[in-house]
């Protein structure tokens, strides 16, 4: 009797944890920069859903918040609100630098319309909103795409 | 009988931990070391601050949104790979409760 009241609390317990351990996944963001010739770039990585509506931000690369207003699309999605990046912010990018970013995201976040978003700036020159812009997938996994202005390249892997 | 209550023991012990290690992350840095940097900062935007930026780039009239040219150098790594360890990211809803996202400049 105590066995099987034994087997039943296992049973239980391994069904709780193996949906936790498949439910989020490591998410690394690769981003090179071009040889552009300016300052460092400021990039601010956030995620749209299928409405194309705000869910939240993944980093953003440079820690002077009066250049964020820069970051059009970010800054219009967010009002230029810092509590979205609390705990997610760095250093700008160099040129010819490139950044990685290694995030814990939900699994969720994948095959289900949502989209990712990079805005880059970089002082005295053109701001690229939504220069990149690539559907969240798993097939996207691993795939180079190539910006339009001061990115040569990103990728998402996971 | 006794190797089956040890195997059932065991099984069950991996089950517990197993739990924990699903919301595992690593140990927050006691320290920070070179070429390490704490991100997550703003900026200062308090009036001396302000003041003393202002008079650093008032000779050549130009100021630097590179956040390298005149803060934390090390932040930037130029020259070589700076990591940098954030704090605890926002509820969005995107990132897994308790985990900490890292950066690299390369």
């Amino acid at each position: 009797m105590r066995m099987k009241s034994f087997l039943a609390m296992l049973a239980v317990t391994t069904a709780l944890t193996v949906p936790g351990l498949a439910m989020a996944r490591e998410v690394t963001l690769t981003t090179s920069m071009r040889n552009y010739g300016g300052d460092g770039a400021y990039l601010a990585y956030y995620v749209t859903d299928a409405q194309n509506k705000y869910v939240g931000s993944l980093w953003m690369a440079g820690g002077k918040t009066r250049y964020y207003e820069h970051l059009s699309g970010w800054y219009r999605a967010t009002g230029g609100d810092t509590t979205q990046i609390n705990g997610i912010t760095g250093a700008s990018v160099g040129a010819g630098r490139s950044l990685k970013v290694t995030v814990d995201l939900a699994d969720t976040l994948f095959d289900a319309g949502y989209q990712l978003h990079i805005d880059s700036a970089v002082e005295d020159m053109r701001d690229s909103p939504n220069e990149i812009v690539v559907p969240l997938t798993s097939a996207g996994s691993g795939q180079k795409v190539k910006g339009t202005r001061y990115i040569a390249a990103f990728t998402y892997a996971r | 009988m006794m190797y089956r209550k040890i195997l059932l023991a065991a099984y069950a012990s991996i089950g517990f931990f197993a739990a924990f290690g699903s919301q595992a992350m690593p140990f927050p840095p006691l320290t920070t070391s070179a070429g390490t940097v704490l991100a997550g900062y703003q900026e200062s935007d308090d009036d001396d601050h302000q003041k003393e930026l202002q008079r650093r780039h008032d000779d050549d009239d130009h100021y630097a949104a590179d956040d390298c040219e005149d803060e934390d150098v090390e932040a930037c790594g130029r020259g070589s790979a700076a990591q940098q360890l954030n704090a605890t990211p926002p509820n969005n809803g995107l990132f897994t409760p308790g985990s900490r996202p890292q950066a690299q400049t390369n």
